[in-house]
């Protein structure tokens, strides 16, 4: 049984965790840092630690040993560690095991497994799972990566193979690039996850990128929780996520779903978990990576199955057998996620820092904020640019579009620059509303990367000119009495 | 030329569109002869709302220099100068008269760090080919070269943390 | 004395200006005789603004003197003098043609009620040169406005001394200089470039409180690119070495910069609505729609936790003043101290403020000179000063102490505590060591010290004072790193915190930082009649 949990992460993440270990009568811990003390996330916990000085210069999140020195040290028995930092991180996860903490994940086996992306493709193959071309085996170097590419054929994408959420990729349309990209992909991915290791693949023109969620208990059953449609990326980020996808028949469901299924179990997967595929033209999926670890795009699922996904997560991982079943789960209505980032899109989604002054949160009925900021918190470069998520729930995809654009409507964040302007564009761009975009679809169907509301342009211009008239104005009252008191004392001094 | 006039022109900058607008008193606006009901209400919750003719958006000054104004509306970024009759065909004049600045300074759209710099002083670039990598938000970020040209200085070295704003290379353009 | 506009109407349209002239001359013809060279020199100087007076000007991306004392004055309320004065006689070169008024508008007018008197120099006229007669013309509305009590401003637009008078245009000068001096203080004087100003010409806006430049169009310089070439060699555009963009921010000689004429001279009637008429009268108050007491919790969330953190001093100063309405001076020069004027519950007040945004704020040459010279204006004119202090000291360095600093950073402890006018202080986060006391500290005579929570006020800041105090025991210590920080977690907690102070006296009150301008407007209020006892002195000698 989990008694209390540490959660080894900042942001909405660890409000998310916080919020269902708390349904769950779990006591949960909080890690505060220096570089964001007052944190929102901070007040969501049960309690704080402060993270300890230390020699080394590893980032808090992604501090093997102090981590599981803490919760040593308070006598934690579980440890989540949300996504990113070390989520996927098999040695994080088997030093928990050894110090008998418990890992609320998959088993340290399976992570290093999947986080491997090339052993992942070896298994995806042998599960049946159709597999792009590429490099068996990660690149020696750059000598051998031009060679691989040059025999595939161009464009090819680099991958880092320990990689994930986009970091690490590079994508390589002619041989003149390949050099050069191959330096900065192995550079990132050594900054990122202390492996330069790359792979080759075979890189698909314009694909969809659909994502099957899975959970699986330590009995061996593996259940799926329907699909994500995850194709309206920039360069590798997702920006908007719905559930289900429009693209998918239930014929390619029940195909892509099997193969996710069939997958996971054969290795034993145990946890929630989610198959990434890419879906070209012609209806054919290929598997493009497992992610071991809860999602960011989590609360799609969660809206249409109703089902709360780190609650399985923390049951299973206390040994728990799966309270559903597979003709339990019914897929109802439409879900979709906006990320709200911090990030100013009309100058090339660059990063905006600052302090957030005000915040207004919409108000509907079948909608959920999950965010870890509130008025006050401070942006900073330390950290991803993620603010918030809002997520409608509605019965029809058409009715989620209209619930969502309302909602951001209503959203509003003084202080920095947000992606709301770029997700409204995306709900009212009519290839998003048909459902046939890609994920060239940011760079190919949006002319405007943000929504103008009616008429506001002209009222900016009013603003300017209101402003530059009030600045310019000059109000004149007259000039005061001046008490006899002060006049005499005036003429006195002179 | 009647000045003191009570036309005023705000022209955005990006699109050079002109939004030609009669104010009276200082406050009163009218656009194309109808007049414009214009106010800008503080709200409790410290949100500032334009509102004209029954539209209201929450809107924004972000900076302003000079006659020129930026201003973020339901989060959408504008940038508009404010002109007269008269300062538009100034600027038509002075702009007849001047040389254009040939020096484009590239300077970090955002604090970070600098990882990587492709190019050296005295070297010719084309326009849009790489100049360096910023980190910034753990994701690295190629700063492209915005024009043709020789580049004149190198400001920065790699490793080094930069502010925003911060001079990294001058090209001259060609 | 002649009334400008009231003659031929107000329009401006050369074309306009014949018609209506046409209908008043034959007015005036049914009046007789003794009218009639009354009548012909009113055409003769008409005529002198003809079309292509205003064509020339336009196209210099200019305006016209006549366009300018326009827009400048309220409508039909100036009265020109000397209009029909000609040139003097020249005594070397070429003869010059003689023109009415001999190359400068001078008269008196209202400014939204309030008279004013000017002058605008003509460029269209012998290229605007300063002869005997332009001077005398000048002079006589610099002393008006003296004996009088009211303000004077001036458009400069003008090649400089007249060459062909000689001497006599030096003299001129010279006379103008004086008046500059003589007004210094008592009234407030402006200054306008809106066209060329070198040589001679540039020290009488120079000896004024305040200096607008037009963008593009203006230059001011000692000596011109030309000298500089044969002297130095040294090639330079005029805009380089004296355009508004240099004056305005690397030189600090223009207070204001404006990108046309039409909003410079909004932006001096800006000016003057926050100015007195002269060093007895109180600057003009209004009646202020906004609340006294106005909360601001957005003021809470500004000042970052982490005390290295920059942030703009500008987002706080304009939440507490009326209306957001911040008119800022000299913005763009040593912008790490920011000055400017506001109205607080309707009255006029002068803000200091440091700004974190810029060199952490930190006071060096510049911005020391520039604020002391703020702050002595707002004395001269009875305009209180507010001070927003967020300094982690003065700048550091050999090149800051080899040019100066002990001697202009006096100026600025100089301007303070010289200033009687009502002072308040709200220290918003850092105030170390020296800086603390020259930024109006209670000692130098602050009648009111705030501080916000986030206050650290000590002699030096955290890290450099455990260095000194601590030296032997770092030294020695085990972990000098952990000693170190547990050395300032305590020094911190017990000195660098706002309550060490209040509880010495040294602050009045430690205030929420949302009621701060509640709490600024009812400290001004109870400083209204203020008076302070100097002792009686020829001047001071404040270390120039």
């Amino acid at each position: 049984m989990i008694k209390s949990i540490l959660i080894a992460n900042r942001g909405e993440i660890a409000v998310r965790i916080a919020r269902t270990a708390k349904k769950m009568g779990i006591k949960t811990f909080g890690i505060r840092t220096k570089k964001e003390p007052n944190a929102v996330y901070l007040s969501a916990v049960d309690l704080i630690i402060d993270f300890p000085e230390t020699q080394n210069s590893i980032p808090e999140f992604l501090d093997i040993e102090t981590l599981v020195q803490l919760a040593k040290e308070h006598k934690i028995n579980a440890i989540h560690p949300g996504y990113g930092y070390l989520s996927e991180n098999a040695d994080f996860a088997e030093h928990c095991v050894k110090n008998k903490i418990v890992f609320i994940g998959p088993s340290p086996e399976v992570i290093r497994m999947m986080g491997d992306k090339i052993i992942a493709k070896e298994i995806a193959e042998q599960s049946g799972v159709p597999l792009l071309k590429g490099s068996n085996g990660s690149v020696k170097n750059e000598k051998e990566a031009v060679a691989i590419a040059n025999k595939i054929g161009y464009p090819v994408i680099i991958k880092a193979k320990a990689g994930g959420g986009g970091r690490g990729m590079r994508i390589v349309n002619d041989a003149s690039e390949i050099s050069q990209m191959y330096q900065m992909a192995s550079s990132e991915a050594l900054n990122a996850f202390n492996d330069a290791s790359v792979f080759i693949e075979k890189y698909l023109q314009n694909p969809k990128h659909i994502e099957v969620q899975i959970v699986g208990d330590s009995k061996g059953n593996v259940i799926h929780l329907g699909e994500r449609e995850c194709s309206v990326q920039r360069k590798h980020q997702k920006l908007l996520e719905e559930a289900p996808s429009p693209a998918l028949t239930p014929d390619l469901r029940e195909r892509m779903t099997s193969a996710a299924i069939n997958l996971a179990k054969s290795v034993k997967y145990e946890s929630v978990g989610t198959v990434e595929f890419l879906l070209d033209k012609g209806g054919n999926f290929y598997f493009m990576e497992m992610n071991t670890r809860i999602q960011v795009e989590h609360p799609v699922t969660e809206m249409i199955t109703n089902l709360d996904l780190i609650e399985l997560q923390i049951r299973i991982a206390s040994g728990e057998k799966l309270p559903v079943k597979q003709k339990d789960i019914n897929l109802n209505g439409w879900a979709i996620e906006c990320r709200i980032n911090a990030e100013d899109v009309q100058a090339d989604f660059s990063p905006s820092i600052g302090v957030i002054r005000n915040l207004r949160l919409p108000q509907n009925n079948n909608i959920r904020i999950d965010t870890g900021v509130n008025c006050g918190s401070e942006i900073t470069t330390w950290f991803d640019s993620m603010v918030a998520k809002l997520i409608v729930h509605a019965p029809t995809r058409k009715e989620a579009i209209d619930l969502a654009m309302s909602s951001l409507r209503q959203f509003h964040v003084k202080g920095i620059k947000t992606t709301i302007p770029f997700c409204k564009a995306v709900l009212n761009n009519s290839v998003f509303q048909k459902g046939t975009f890609d994920t060239s679809f940011i760079e190919k169907e949006m002319p405007s990367l943000v929504f103008q509301e009616k008429d506001e342009e002209l009222l900016a211009a009013l603003l300017a000119l209101y402003t530059h008239t009030h600045e310019m104005e000059s109000v004149v009252g007259n000039e005061s009495n001046i008490d006899p008191w002060v006049l005499n004392k005036r003429m006195k001094d002179l | 030329m009647k000045l003191k006039n009570e036309k005023l022109i705000a022209v955005n900058t990006m699109t050079d569109k002109h939004y030609p607008v009669s104010v009276k008193k200082n406050y009163e606006f009218s656009v194309d002869k109808k007049k414009i009901d214009l106010s800008v209400i503080k709200e409790a919750d410290g949100f500032t709302i334009v509102s004209a003719n029954g539209v209201r958006y929450p809107a924004e000054v972000i900076s302003k220099k000079q006659n020129t104004y930026e201003i973020l509306i339901n989060g959408v970024s504008y940038t508009f100068a404010v002109e007269t009759p008269f300062s538009l065909i100034r600027k038509k004049v002075l702009s007849a008269n001047k040389i254009f600045s040939k020096n484009e300074s590239i300077k970090a759209p955002v604090p970070g760090k600098i990882l990587d710099i492709f190019v050296q002083p005295g070297q010719t670039i084309e326009q849009g080919k790489p100049l360096l990598i910023l980190e910034a938000m753990k994701m690295q970020n190629i700063i492209n070269s915005p024009v043709k040209g020789v580049i004149t200085k190198i400001s920065t070295n790699i490793g080094n943390t930069v502010a925003k704003n911060d001079m990294l290379i001058e090209i001259e353009k060609i | 004395m002649r009334a400008f506009f009231n003659f031929c109407a107000i329009h401006l349209r050369p074309e306009f200006y014949k018609d209506d002239c046409a209908e008043d001359l034959n007015k005036l013809k049914a009046m007789g005789k003794s009218f009639d060279i009354f009548k012909e020199k009113q055409k003769q100087l008409e005529d002198q603004y003809n079309e292509s007076y205003y064509e020339k000007q336009h196209n210099r991306g200019k305006l016209t003197a006549r366009e300018r004392i326009e827009l400048l004055f309220d409508e039909g309320t100036f009265e020109e003098l000397d209009a029909f004065l000609p040139s003097a006689p020249i005594s070397f070169g070429k003869p010059i043609k003689s023109s009415y008024g001999d190359g400068v508008i001078t008269g008196f007018g209202k400014i939204n009620g309030r008279q004013v008197y000017a002058f605008a120099q003509d460029f269209n006229v012998l290229g605007g040169s300063l002869g005997s007669i332009h001077a005398s013309k000048i002079v006589k509305v610099q002393s008006m406005a003296l004996k009088t009590g009211t303000p004077i401003i001036g458009l400069i637009d003008s090649g400089g001394a007249r060459i062909q008078e000689g001497v006599a245009s030096l003299a001129g000068y010279g006379n103008i200089f004086y008046q500059n001096v003589m007004s210094s203080g008592v009234i407030p004087q402006i200054s306008a470039i809106m066209g060329p100003a070198a040589g001679g010409a540039v020290y009488s806006p120079a000896l004024t409180d305040f200096i607008f430049m037009t963008e593009a169009t203006s230059y001011m310089f000692v000596t011109g690119p030309d000298v500089v070439k044969q002297v130095l060699n040294e090639n330079i555009s005029p805009e380089e070495l004296g355009g508004a963009s240099v004056h305005s921010s690397k030189s600090g000689v223009a207070d204001f910069i404006f990108n046309d004429d039409e909003n410079t001279i909004l932006g001096i009637k800006k000016l003057l609505s926050f100015l007195p008429s002269n060093n007895i009268e109180n600057p003009p108050a209004v009646v202020s729609n906004d609340p006294i007491d106005r909360e601001e919790t957005e003021l809470r969330n500004i000042v970052p936790e982490d005390s290295d953190k920059p942030y703009d001093v500008l987002e706080i100063i304009k939440l507490i003043v009326d209306n957001a309405n911040f008119f800022e001076i000299a913005e763009n020069h040593a912008p790490n101290i920011i000055i400017g004027l506001a109205r607080m519950g309707g009255q006029v007040v002068g803000v200091v403020a440091n700004q974190p945004k810029v060199m952490a704020g930190t006071l060096d040459i510049s911005s020391s000179v520039k604020a002391a010279r703020f702050i002595n204006f707002c004395d001269s004119f009875n305009i209180p000063i507010i001070t927003f202090e967020d300094v982690p000291g003065f700048l550091p360095g050999s090149d800051q102490e080899h040019s100066g600093i002990i001697r202009h950073g006096a100026k600025l402890l100089y301007a303070y505590t010289r200033a009687t006018v009502p002072k308040i202080t709200v220290i918003l986060r850092k105030s170390y060591g020296g800086a603390y006391i020259v930024m109006n500290s209670k000692g130098i005579g602050g009648d009111f010290n705030f501080v916000w929570p986030t206050g650290e006020i000590a002699v030096m800041g955290p890290e450099g004072a455990i260095a000194i105090l601590y030296r032997n025991e770092l030294a020695q210590a085990e972990d000098p790193a952990a000693f170190k920080k547990e050395l300032t977690k305590k020094y911190r907690e017990e000195i660098a915190n706002p309550y060490f102070a209040n509880d010495k006296g040294f602050i009045d009150e430690v205030i929420d930082p949302a009621q701060t301008r509640g709490k600024i407007i009812k400290a001004l209020q109870s400083l209204e009649k203020k008076s302070v006892n100097v002792p009686r002195r020829k001047h001071g000698n404040i270390p120039l």
